[in-house]
């Protein structure tokens, strides 16, 4: 018969404010638990070839947090973050010639370049594994740079940084059983590009001194290390 | 006083309307001039349709398929136009004392809103509002893409399925008619009186005059007047309208309405987001140093 | 006699070198006769033929597509939802990009092919449902700009998204070519597009929600509301998410044998990481459809089995996998990541048909079912589309562990290698 009257517009305004706050409080007691690091759980091994099982050819020593593209961070009493590359990427490039590092006061990318090492003119680039300012570098490299070789996670350290965002790095790099597990399935990839006789000879203990990756590809061995410690 | 269809008002009080409106009889001299004054003063034309005038002869779509190059429709009413009848008429049967003969008849057509839903839905622009009044099609433009069917709240727009050049099919007001100073077919066509063509503000006026004149034979609402924001046809009747069929959910702004916060955020977003996304991406960006700036052996 | 030592210009010769070099790319790879390639060319041929009468017999010989139902299957899933799903692209472009999230890195290249092909493949099965698909051109070429229409604005905004993707995708085709100065020069362009596409993607994700604004009497009111665009484009994120999962898992499942250790458990970071943004996302829409639905009063609409369904769609498809994808993150388990994802694709894909199809003209007297040509062309499409994205994926640098011009190195098989020493 009549026109209908018009709606109110602010009928549930009450409601609908009183669920936004709802809302906010959820978010507000639900965002610790949303952004803590969740816990390592056991990840299954890839398969190795032929149903060969990984033989601990590459080391890995505790404390220390390993980044995807072989370099470790080791947390230190000063609060700075000391760095170097791991067990894998050693035996892989060999003995190096020489090592390019930053300079103090470089800053530093995850993921990014961080060092250069160099065999008879070609160059693999190692991945940083944490954001941070570099402030000391291991200068018994420069002399003797065959220190990564004998001591990877000792004296042949690479650099100490100051990390800038150390809590959100830590949440991509590997710890202790979880970094044991990766080390062994990176020995199985690397497997994969062998022959047998090759592979037994590894098992024996004897490395190449001219580096894994060059036994593998020849000439063409920076590239096979690059793609390896790419990360 | 109830109204029968056809009797009632005399014959003298419709002519002397139409006379009123500068016309004489059937016959309409509606010149390309009148029709751009119309235009200019945003007063369109339309169509009155009272209902109570209505017998159900459907004339009026024998005459429009007859213009419209379409077959000649089967004599049944209908509830709903097709891709082949662009007027139907529809037989309610109603129970209501103001109703004498126990059945409505309501023309169904196209209403020519005001501010359409489908010209506002056409991306090519096919489906236009003509400041005369007529929502027209333009077969040169149309994708077929079907949005103006989807946005229609009427349902107006059918859609030929079974064509492999498929046209959309509804009423256009017969323009190419009014262009050439002639009254749609329809509304020419119309012997019981029914249809009543002219300027909307004017047709306002008559419908509120015979509402007001005759209470007791018509629902006090005129269909259209600002149903979707207002439509071209309008519509008297003696029962509430939701009784004929029509639908009772209608927006009383124009359907367009309904799209214009969003398409006017566009060029919000378009501002806003850009500089954001920079303002982030360089407070995140991560430099290095170049490595090798290190001793060498 | 031909003069031997004329010499060609280095242009030319690069250009033979490329020519020469797509040609020998354009053979198949692999065994041709398998399950998967019979099944999808059994489809595409099908679908060739049943194009061939659409267009020749008009819409309605091949669909069940009526006055009262205008768009069916093929814009309800193709387009509606396809789009939605391909949203992963703008998600983690953003994360890598604006974020500099570097974790999310490797997956940037495959997701935006996947994002491109999907444009290309769903906005062109939407050509296929176009009455009168000639005048497509209308609305591109200046001819007649229907600018108050959300179409309109879809429409322009799909064309530009694809450009801006295949910059973002174009320095791995130069890097396929072997064009190292044009890579670089496309990478300089990289920022600019992801900007512009992120923009464009906000805009036309929700847009597609904003295309049924004015059919409000025609949606069941419990799937209509003014905030249509905003709950399209909150869903686009979780939906384009639970894509790149999905697809994850099984193009790692078809790929692994390339794949390294460091790539294997980068990955499970990926998955776990975006675990959580999808169960915020979800999260979030729960909320949002929360404030939806009192600020609309949906209670008085909960009949006649609507309600049912509605609450359906909400609690089995959104809330359910919201909660899987929150113990995905907590317990790193990618195998329940994978779960949640189809869940959530489902739910993605109940609420767009609802919207579209559904739950559209809830009192009509007969309710469309799509024909079961219709659904031979959606697949049939989405065949075309994996047997592309196939091609692309074997032969350029787009998943993260093959290196630019892969070659496997080969060992060194019998030989000794020299210089050995007993570590100690």
């Amino acid at each position: 018969m009549y026109d209908p009257l018009p709606v109110d517009p602010f009928m549930t305004k009450a409601a609908e404010y009183l669920l936004v706050i709802g809302f906010l409080a959820t978010l507000l007691l639900g965002w610790p638990s949303l952004a803590r690091r969740p816990a390592p759980v056991a990840t299954p091994l890839p398969a190795g070839k032929g149903g060969t099982t990984p033989s601990g050819w590459f080391a890995t020593a505790l404390e220390r947090f390993y980044h995807l593209g072989h370099a470790w961070a080791r947390p230190t009493a000063d609060g700075l973050v000391e760095i170097g590359l791991d067990d894998f990427a050693q035996k892989l490039i060999g003995k190096p010639d020489t090592i390019a590092l930053p300079q103090a006061g470089a800053q530093l990318a995850q993921g990014r370049p961080l060092a250069s090492l160099r065999v008879g003119g070609k160059a693999v680039d190692l991945p940083a594994p944490v954001d941070g300012v570099v402030v000391h570098r291991n200068d018994a490299l420069h002399d003797r740079p065959g220190l990564v070789n004998g001591d990877p996670y000792g004296a042949g350290w690479l650099v100490r940084v100051r990390p800038t965002r150390w809590s959100a790095n830590a949440e991509d790099l590997l710890q202790s059983d979880e970094a044991q597990r990766w080390m062994a399935a990176s020995e199985l990839s690397l497997q994969r590009r062998m022959s047998p006789s090759f592979g037994m000879l590894l098992q024996d203990g004897g490395v190449p001194v001219s580096g894994i990756a060059r036994a593998l590809a020849g000439e063409d061995w920076d590239r096979l290390a690059n793609e390896f410690l790419r990360g | 006083m109830t109204t029968a269809p056809g009797q009632g008002r005399s014959a003298c009080d419709r002519r002397g309307f139409l006379r009123a409106l500068g016309v004489c009889g059937a016959g309409l001299a509606l010149s390309p001039a009148a029709l751009a004054q119309a235009q200019a003063e945003g007063n369109p034309y339309g169509v009155l349709v009272d209902t109570t005038q209505c017998v159900g002869c459907r004339t009026c779509t024998r005459v429009c398929a007859e213009g419209h190059g379409l077959p000649v429709p089967e004599d049944v009413c209908r509830e709903r136009t097709t891709e082949r009848q662009l007027t139907v008429v529809d037989g309610r049967a109603v129970a209501d004392p103001r109703v004498d003969t126990g059945a409505v008849f309501v023309k169904r057509q196209c209403l020519h809103c005001l501010q359409p839903a489908c010209a506002s839905a056409c991306l090519t622009r096919a489906m236009y509002k003509h400041d005369a009044g007529p929502v027209t099609w333009d077969k040169g433009k149309c994708m077929g893409c079907r949005y103006c069917m989807v946005s229609c709240p009427f349902d107006m727009p059918k859609f030929e399925y079974h064509s492999a050049a498929p046209h959309i099919r509804k009423c256009d007001l017969c323009a190419d008619r009014l262009a050439a100073g002639e009254l749609p077919r329809c509304v020419a066509g119309c012997e019981a009186g029914a249809l009543t063509f002219g300027r909307r503000a004017d047709l306002l006026l008559e419908a509120r005059k015979r509402i007001a004149t005759e209470k007791d034979a018509y629902h006090a609402h005129i269909f259209g007047e600002r149903e979707a924001g207002g439509t071209s046809w309008l519509y008297l009747a003696a029962v509430p309208f939701d009784k004929l069929g029509f639908p009772g959910d209608l927006e009383y702004v124009s359907y367009p309405n309904l799209t214009k916060e969003f398409l006017y955020g566009v060029p919000v977003v378009l501002t806003l987001v850009p500089p954001l996304l920079l303002g982030i991406a360089k407070a995140t960006h991560r430099d290095t140093l170049p490595a090798t700036g290190g001793r060498r052996a | 006699m031909r003069d031997a030592t004329r010499s060609i210009s280095p242009a030319r010769a690069e250009l033979a070198r490329v020519s020469s070099f797509l040609r020998q790319e354009l053979r198949p790879r692999g065994r041709i006769l398998t399950p998967f390639n019979v099944i999808t060319a059994t489809l595409v041929l099908a679908t060739a033929v049943i194009l061939f009468f659409r267009f020749a017999y008009g819409l309605g010989s091949v669909t069940n597509l009526n006055q009262d139902y205008p768009w069916g299957l093929w814009i309800g899933f193709d387009v509606v939802t396809g789009v939605a799903f391909a949203g992963g692209a703008y998600v983690v472009v953003f994360l890598v990009h604006v974020l500099n999230l570097e974790r999310y890195r490797p997956i940037v290249r495959v997701t935006v092919l996947n994002g491109f092909l999907a444009y290309v493949f769903y906005a062109g099965a939407l050509v296929l449902d176009l009455g009168r698909p000639w005048n497509v051109i209308n609305p591109v070429i200046g001819n007649s700009f229907g600018v108050s229409s959300v179409l309109f604005l879809v429409a322009w905004h799909f064309m530009l998204y694809m450009l801006a993707e295949l910059i973002e995708f174009s320095p791995a085709i130069a890097e396929w070519l072997g064009l190292e100065r044009l890579r670089r020069f496309l990478e300089r362009m990289t920022l600019g597009a992801v900007i512009l596409g992120i923009s464009l993607s906000i805009l036309h994700q929700s847009g597609l929600g904003a295309l049924f604004l004015m059919a409000k009497s025609k949606i069941q009111p419990l799937w209509y509301s003014e905030f249509i665009p905003i709950q399209f484009l909150v869903s686009s994120v979780f939906a384009g998410l639970s894509m790149v999962i999905f697809e994850g898992t099984i193009s790692r499942r078809v790929f692994h044998h390339r794949a390294s250790a460091s790539f294997h458990f980068s990955q499970e970071r990926i998955v776990v990481g975006l675990s959580r943004i999808c169960a915020g996302a979800m999260f979030v829409y729960l909320f949002l459809q929360a404030l939806v639905f009192l600020h609309g009063q949906d209670w008085r609409h909960l009949t006649a089995g609507w309600g049912s369904w509605y609450l359906l769609e909400n609690v089995g498809f959104v809330a359910a996998p919201c909660a899987l994808f929150a113990l995905a993150w907590r317990n790193r388990s990618t195998p329940l990541a994978r779960w949640a994802a189809v869940l959530a694709m489902l739910g993605v894909i109940l609420n767009r048909l609802n919207v579209s199809v559904i739950a559209w003209q809830p009192h009509a007297a007969v309710r469309y079912v799509p024909t079961w040509m219709e659904f031979v062309v959606t697949l049939g499409v989405i065949s075309a589309e994996i047997w592309v994205f196939r091609w692309i994926v074997n032969r350029m640098p787009v998943l993260r562990e093959e290196p630019a011009h892969a070659t496997t190195v080969a060992p060194v098989s019998n030989a000794e290698p020299t210089h050995l020493r007993k570590e100690a």
